[in-house]
């Protein structure tokens, strides 16, 4: 191998994993891939993997002995049908990229951006936070932490979610704000109808607390919230990072979920502490200005990276 | 089929729960209405939301207790109360709302204007008196049975309304009976070319063996007389000029001399007092029928010389005088009505008001002497005079002895004993401040003067002129300063106290009454430039900041269950 050749070669090492990584994030469903040059699948080990079409290099034979290709798993051929014929193919060499990961396996882990909006019919709550829709943002952290088999999967999530709205009266410089933190955890139950498509149900349970401030009377409540919904996870095919056994594998996952949460509602009585400094001041009364509820429907959606 | 009807009604399931109603927290600023001191409890009416706020100072919470006004209310007073007539069974702990409603437009449906009558106590259910006029004034007597509703001068009808009478008036009598309901008689008074200005009320006057309250109205040039229990007579109007060019009278003080049938009037621009003297023929053949009234008017003048600037009456039956002062003139003028004799003392300063009280006699069996003290409130006398009304005809200028003052009189307050009579006048100095000079408190029986001074400016002085009385005011803007006038329980006269507050006093105000824990509060009002009020209770007869309470944002209670306007 010449030195031009083999600073080539190292190049394309280098930059494969990202075009292959573009590649996949826009890829098209496998049955509208064409039946040439395949990618191998990607469940399985290194070492077991068929080699493809003839090297552009020679390459030193390999001391160990070369595995057979492993027969399809029903699963491959019905989601894939293009791994069906993997076993005709030629092996790769060892130092090209590997293809997309296409199976839900390794992909155990997401950390996600949440979005949730509610569809709020308690007009107490409607009124603070001046939408029917409020929307709130946060993350999450999720896990598969049980596969009984290919298709099930029941996933653990940690999320935050806050939500802030603050508006101003006319003609005063009085302003409202309100402030709704929730973290909740949540258990889903998936189902892998896809390679990219899993439906799931998910039941969810979490404390919260509201920061509401009135010109300078304020109150903090907190609440809990439960939660049941359903909806669909999408995932784009991984992409390991690395060769080898050890080798992460990352996909971009979303969820949309809809549901109904049902929540502890509050009384708000709000308060000034601020009227003066005086280290023994006046008691201030409380001022009772309404209630909230906070069950109501929800729309949920999460985007993040699965490894 | 079945199945696509129940997918359908799932799926709007969710839109039952939803209303387009206005989802903005924040209404329109708070618009109020200044505070009413009712006799235990303290209302505040605000207009966007047309509501009234009573609030109980003894309930710890200071939750108010929220009613419904009409719409565009104007005005909201204090019912008023006679205390001294033991026979007066009107309840008087009560607010009165006068709204305005609203004439609709093209989009809006029209609002009637009402008058609401709102008890302190919860358990009474308020009164509500649809109007046929939108009107923006009310005059209410004494002992609160009557009121007259009437157009102001300068009232919003003028800005609001396509057409309407500027004369015209209700009159509301709840009568004596307790419970019975109020009486509403519209009426439009006779017009000689100008508006109703103010509207007084008489003492009863007897026609006929009948008494009978009388309402004064005092426009440009001529005060019309109603008999407000035949409120469907024809009214009496009565002109002060004999001819209507170049008159520009306008009556300011009204005198009633229900012994005498008499009627005596003060008019700015005029040197003569207008004598009116009520008739009574309900005894003439043939009898008045309504609509006529069974007393007649008749106007004379009383000459002053000069421009009065006050007057009082004393005296009784025939020896009944009137006392006037004209700061112009610097005089002093007593004058017999009976026969217009003018006695003219010429005074050392320009007095332009007089409070008359009475001393006793020498002898427990004397009757008491007519007194009277002349203050000089604008032009910064240095002294006041003492007057002896029943001596001044026949003496002259020995009857009159003059008094220094430490400071010039700025306002002066009249407090009344126990058994109602004038027994101290209090002067704030124009400036109410300085070392010596801030307040001058005169006991009028010994004719001693006491003068209190004051380490900083003053501020909102205020007086309860009951029984026992204290002057409160504000120093250095938080302060709560009180000076007592009168002798209380294990408290000397002219005491004084102050209590330091978290916040900068605007306005004090003392209730009357003790509520049920026996407490009588004292409400003193904070800075609030936004209108979500802000006031501190203190125990009026021991403020102290340790038992005192501050209800900031109560306007906002239960804010998230009103409607936007």
């Amino acid at each position: 191998m010449t030195k031009s050749n083999r600073e080539a070669t190292q190049a394309t090492r280098a930059y494969l994993p990202l075009f292959a990584m573009a590649g996949l994030l826009l890829a098209s469903p496998a049955w509208a891939q064409p039946q040439v040059s395949p990618a191998p699948p990607q469940d399985l080990p290194v070492e077991a993997q068929v080699p493809p079409g003839p090297p552009a290099q020679p390459e030193p034979p390999l001391t160990a002995a070369q595995p057979q290709p492993l027969p399809p798993s029903p699963y491959q051929l019905r989601g894939y049908p293009y791994a069906a014929q993997q076993g005709a193919q030629p092996q790769p060499k060892l130092f090209e990229p590997e293809g997309p990961v296409t199976t839900w396996d390794p992909l155990r882990f997401t950390v996600a951006l949440e979005s949730r909006a509610s569809w709020l019919f308690d007009s107490g709550a409607k009124r603070l936070m001046e939408s029917r829709y409020p929307v709130g943002g946060g993350v999450s952290v999720q896990a598969d932490v049980f596969r009984p088999n290919d298709r099930i999967a029941i996933r653990l999530d940690l999320g935050w979610i806050t939500t802030s709205h603050t508006s101003f009266q006319s003609g005063s410089v009085l302003t409202e704000k309100l402030d709704s933190n929730l973290f909740s955890l949540g258990a889903s139950l998936r189902y892998h109808v896809l390679r990219w498509l899993a439906p799931f149900a998910r039941i969810s349970g979490g404390l919260g607390w509201d920061k509401l401030r009135v010109a300078d009377l304020h109150d903090r409540q907190q609440f809990e919230q439960g939660a049941l919904g359903a909806g669909v996870l999408l995932r784009s095919p991984g992409l390991r990072l690395w060769q080898g056994s050890y080798s992460p594998a990352l996909a971009v996952l979303g969820n949309l979920e809809a549901g109904y949460a049902v929540a502890t509602s509050s009384d708000w009585v709000v308060r000034s502490t601020s009227l003066s400094s005086s280290a023994s001041p006046i008691p201030t009364n409380s001022v009772a200005i309404g209630h909230m509820g906070r069950s109501a429907p929800y729309l949920r959606v999460s985007l993040g990276i699965a490894f | 089929m079945k199945a696509r009807f129940l997918a359908l009604s799932l799926a709007l399931a969710p839109f039952a729960g939803c209303n387009n109603g206005n989802t903005d927290f924040w209404q329109p600023r708070n618009n109020l209405l200044p505070m009413v001191a009712l006799d235990d409890h303290v209302a505040f009416v605000e207009r966007n939301t047309q509501t009234a706020f009573l609030l109980d100072p003894a309930d710890p919470s200071l939750t108010p207790r929220m009613m419904a006004v009409g719409k565009a209310p104007v005005v909201a007073l204090k019912r008023n109360a006679n205390a001294s007539n033991p026979n007066n069974v009107i309840p008087h702990n009560q607010l009165l709302v006068l709204s305005m409603g609203d004439h609709g437009s093209t989009d809006i449906p029209a609002v009637p204007a009402d008058l609401r009558v709102i008890d302190a106590n919860p358990a009474v259910a308020p009164g509500i008196y649809p109007l046929t006029g939108r009107f923006d004034g009310l005059a209410q007597s004494d002992d609160g049975r009557f009121l007259v509703l009437y157009h102001s001068p300068s009232g919003q009808a003028q800005v609001d309304s396509s057409l309407y009478d500027p004369n015209e008036m209700v009159i509301v009598d709840f009568t004596t009976a307790e419970g019975a309901a109020p009486l509403l008689t519209g009426k439009s008074i006779r017009s000689l070319g100008y508006v109703p200005n103010t509207i007084l009320f008489s003492p009863p006057y007897v026609f006929g063996g009948i008494p009978r309250t009388l309402a004064v109205v005092l426009s440009q040039n001529y005060i019309t007389i109603m008999d407000l229990e035949h409120p469907n007579n024809t009214e009496i109007s009565v002109p002060l000029c004999p001819t209507s060019t170049n008159c520009t009278l306008s009556p300011v003080q009204i005198l009633f001399d229900p012994a005498n049938q008499k009627i005596y009037v003060r008019a700015s621009g005029s040197m003569d007092i207008f004598q009116i003297a009520l008739t009574d023929v309900s005894g003439a053949v043939p009898p008045p029928t309504a609509p006529d009234n069974d007393f007649v008017a008749s106007l004379s003048m009383l000459a002053v010389g000069a421009n009065p600037a006050d007057m009082v009456l004393f005296g009784s039956g025939v020896g009944t005088r009137i006392a006037a002062v004209s700061a112009d003139a610097r005089r002093l003028v007593i004058i017999d009505p009976s026969n217009s004799h003018a006695t003219i003392i010429a005074t050392s300063i320009p007095a332009n008001q007089i409070i008359r009280f009475s001393v006793p006699g020498n002898l427990p069996t004397d009757k008491p002497k007519e007194r009277a003290l002349l203050v000089d409130r604008l032009l910064q006398s240095t002294s006041v005079l003492f007057a002896d009304l029943e001596q001044v005809e026949t003496t002259g200028g020995l009857a009159i002895t003059d008094y220094p003052l430490p400071a010039p009189a700025g306002a002066v307050y009249p407090l009344m004993d126990a058994q109602q009579r004038v027994a101290e006048v209090v002067m704030v100095s124009s400036k109410f401040a300085g070392n010596n000079a801030a307040v001058t408190v005169v006991d009028l029986a010994t004719a001693s003067v006491s003068a209190i001074g004051a380490g900083a400016t003053q501020a909102n002085p205020t007086i309860e002129t009951r029984n026992p009385s204290r002057l409160w005011s504000v120093d250095h803007g938080n302060v709560l300063s009180f000076l007592n006038l009168m002798a209380r329980p294990s408290e000397p006269r002219l005491m004084t106290g102050e209590t330091p507050l978290d916040q900068n006093i605007t306005n004090i105000v003392p209730l009357s009454t003790p509520s049920l824990n026996g407490t009588r509060y004292l409400i003193v009002a904070h800075n609030d430039p936004d209108a979500i009020g802000n006031f501190t209770v203190l125990d009026a007869d021991h403020p102290d900041r340790t038992t005192a309470r501050t209800g900031y944002g109560f306007l906002f209670t239960d804010y998230l269950k009103r409607e936007q306007p």
